[in-house]
């Protein structure tokens, strides 16, 4: 039986090809830029109980913890999964209102909150019908652009702007940041980083850069090695700024545990499997 | 006001200070008043200044929230943010701060010269840099924006202090609240080692704290005190609170939770009052999540609280009152830890996994207080809030007294002030700041003379929005720094 297929994975304004040992543990988040208590937020899990019996128990922790209105459970019948949503406005929270989904997708569930200013059921509808493990044919619904998250896509506001650092982890503890922001987050960014998880007697080691170029793309690779507090063996990390001509497209950081050996092939075939996206 | 003694410690070193003499004020947050940038799965940030993410949190259950509060799991993993929140970017903007900041960095240039241009949004993202080197966008703005503000203005616009690099640059030291304080200490001493770094002419940092980052900065005493020239504690539950025993019997909920001194609601107090409840709205729910998390359990009343604060004779007469570490260790009352199989509100039920982590956690509290002992810095001052209602002591003897939505078997009668056992105050009830109560926050062990400051109606999360306490933060600041 052959390998198993290298899966795609939309980071930023580049697609990324990574190894099926890797879990795509990022923390989708589509956020309004002019207003942070304008989100969407969705998160796949594994299904504990069936999902009236977990909407309950959703509705009762909610219940306990917040003052405010609490709609009735209702569902979209024209989703493509079988859901459950209601909705919950916190008076001890700006009035802000919660449009919450679970969704049932065979073993697993998926949750979708949408958070707004006022209620706006017609568009949480519209979200929670989009979730689909397709791109599909069909336009976007009114005033959405259609959106990857992990092996789903969904419609998102139009104003929502898309997560920009996706984490990925694999078996053996090692993991991989893709940081999209606009600015390439600066070597002091990484230290400082670093030492807000506790790198009490910090020492980074910067090694020599590499300078990688593969299709259109350039990447310059610098080599780390940290001493955290937490953990007294050397710790290496590799932190590759990729470029398209002068355009600045990503960051990654690369972390493996000591005892998953040197990292290097690794990086560089993560960085390989990268390619920039073509905007129509 | 309550003042015991405002005279400064005599052993203060700012009586030499010169007016050029560069001391940085670190601010050091209490317990939940970092924003902590959660990269778990689908784990909302940590980010009282953001209603939306706190929102996010009151809707997670009870196990992910143990799941994503734990920073030792790999879903819990989480950095201090280094981001301004809109709340925070908004009143920078629009404070004078650019005018200071601008004496210090000249490419900071205040936005009345430079106008609506492209010039303007380069001196905006320079003026946002300047103050997120100085680590505020880690302090919730909610709790502390007035506070950096009020020291950042003023202690630096001063006469003889308005001129060329600034004196008295004030940072905060946002950290990851859900650690041990006496990790969280180590890594205050490092940062007071940066930011000493950062001005090689400064010797030593004033520190100012708030609740529990008193503990955090006593925990740092260790290894910086030498480069500590004075700590401003202010509401310090430094033998720990009542609170946070009450709470494991009770959940954070009304009634015992309610609003006092809010007539109008004070906003920052109501999210101070939905953070507690995100914790846990019943006992189980709030023992599974502090079950995770290491520094607020560490706030636990200490065996130094006061001789007896939890009244148990009904439970036998073998219960050894001399380690109160061993009380809270008990499954079920007078224990914190609830009886194997009890559920929560959601459904979910205590198990043996959650007792083991709740007693790791009791452990390290009782290792924080026999590591700080009575380590104070020689020059030290208390400002605590009285006069608010504050869980004191509990009786267990008096049956059932109270029921909250039901639940007809809590027999905690919590009595919320009783007699002050300090011969200095005789008779006067014990009071507090509503959630640590003024033995505490007085801070008895602290060295002899320092002075304690008692400020009437000054509520624990928002006393900087009581001016009279704001008053008196900025005075000793400038005592200590030799004004």
């Amino acid at each position: 039986m052959g390998a198993e297929a290298a899966k795609r994975y939309d980071v930023g304004r580049v697609t990324v090809d990574l190894a099926p040992h890797y879990r795509d543990a990022t923390t989708y988040r589509w956020t309004d830029p002019d207003d942070s208590d304008h989100v969407l937020s969705a998160v796949r899990r594994p299904a504990a109980q069936p999902l009236d019996e977990w909407i309950s128990m959703k509705r009762r922790g909610l219940r306990a913890t917040l003052e405010g209105p609490l709609g009735g459970v209702a569902t979209v019948p024209s989703a493509r999964f079988p859901n459950r949503h209601f909705t919950f406005q916190s008076t001890e929270l700006g009035n802000l209102v919660l449009h919450f989904a679970g969704l049932s997708v065979d073993a697993e569930r998926v949750e979708l909150s949408y958070i707004a200013r006022a209620r706006a059921d017609a568009t949480f509808a519209a979200i929670v019908q989009s979730l689909s493990l397709s791109p599909g044919e069909t336009p976007p619904s009114p005033g959405s652009v259609r959106r990857p998250f992990e092996d789903f896509v969904l419609d998102v506001p139009i104003r929502l702007v898309p997560p920009t650092r996706f984490r990925f982890l694999n078996a053996s503890g090692g993991w991989l940041v893709f940081d999209a922001a606009p600015f390439a987050p600066t070597a002091d960014d990484f230290a400082t980083e670093l030492g807000a998880e506790g790198g009490v007697g910090l020492r980074v080691q910067d090694v020599p850069v590499r300078d990688l170029g593969w299709a259109d793309l350039f990447a310059r690779v610098r080599h780390y090695e940290v001493r955290l507090a937490s953990e007294p063996r050397v710790q290496t990390f590799r932190l590759a700024y990729v470029s398209h001509s002068t355009d600045f497209l990503v960051s990654v950081f690369g972390y493996a545990p000591p005892e998953a050996g040197d990292i290097e092939s690794e990086f560089r075939s993560v960085l390989f499997g990268m390619h920039r996206k073509v905007l129509p | 006001m309550s003042a015991s003694a405002q005279v400064l410690p005599t052993n203060s070193t700012s009586k030499d200070t010169l007016n050029t003499k560069i001391v940085p004020v670190v601010v050091v947050p209490g317990v939940m008043g970092t924003r902590v940038s959660m990269v778990g799965t689908g784990s909302p940030d940590w980010d009282p200044d953001n209603n939306a993410q706190m929102l996010q949190w009151a809707n997670t259950d009870s196990i992910a929230k143990q799941r994503f509060l734990d920073p030792t799991s790999a879903d819990g993993k989480g950095t201090v943010m280094q981001e301004f929140s809109d709340l925070a970017r908004g009143a920078l903007r629009s404070s004078d701060l650019a005018t200071v900041a601008a004496r210090d960095r000249p490419s900071v240039v205040p936005p009345k010269v430079t106008g609506r241009s492209n010039a303007a949004a380069i001196a905006d993202a320079e003026f946002l840099r300047f103050y997120k080197e100085r680590g505020w966008p880690g302090a919730t703005w909610k709790f502390y924006g007035d506070l950096l503000l009020r020291l950042e203005k003023n202690l630096n616009s001063a006469k003889g202090r308005s001129g060329g690099t600034l004196l008295n640059p004030v940072y905060a030291s946002g950290y990851d609240w859900r650690k041990g304080n006496i990790e969280n200490g180590a890594r205050l001493s490092t940062e007071i080692d940066r930011i000493l770094a950062r001005h090689p002419n400064a010797k030593q940092v004033l520190v100012v704290t708030h609740s529990m980052g008193g503990l955090v900065t006593r925990a740092s005493l260790a290894g910086s005190e030498s480069k500590i020239l004075g700590v401003i504690h202010c509401v310090i539950p430094t033998d720990g609170a009542a609170v946070a025993y009450r709470r494991f019997h009770s959940g954070a909920t009304l009634p015992f939770d309610a609003p006092q001194n809010e007539d109008p609601p004070i906003l920052e107090a109501v999210a101070a009052r939905v953070l507690n409840k995100i914790m846990g709205p019943d006992p189980v729910s709030y023992a599974l999540v502090q079950s995770v998390l290491r520094g607020p359990v560490e706030l636990l009343p200490s065996n130094d609280y006061r001789t007896v604060f939890v009244e148990t004779t009904n439970f036998g007469t073998n219960l050894d009152m001399g380690d109160v570490y061993r009380i809270y260790a008990l499954d079920g009352p007078p224990g914190i830890l609830p009886k194997i199989g009890a559920s929560n509100v959601e459904g979910f039920s205590w198990n043996a996994n959650d007792a083991a982590a709740l007693r790791a956690r009791i452990a390290g509290a009782k290792t924080l207080q026999a590591t700080l002992g009575r380590r104070y810095h020689p020059n030290t001052v208390v400002l605590f809030g009285d006069d608010l209602r504050t869980d004191t002591n509990f009786n267990w003897n008096a049956g059932i007294v109270d029921k909250v939505d039901g639940i007809e078997d809590l027999k905690l009668k919590i009595t919320q002030d009783g007699i002050d056992p300090n011969p200095d105050s005789p008779g006067k009830f014990l009071r507090g700041d509503g959630t640590v109560p003024a033995v505490s926050a007085r801070v008895p062990s602290a060295p002899a003379g320092s002075p304690r400051v008692g400020i009437s109606g000054a509520e624990h999360s928002v006393c900087f929005a009581k001016k009279e306490f704001m008053d008196q933060v900025e005075l000793f600041a400038r005592k200590l720094l030799g004004f």
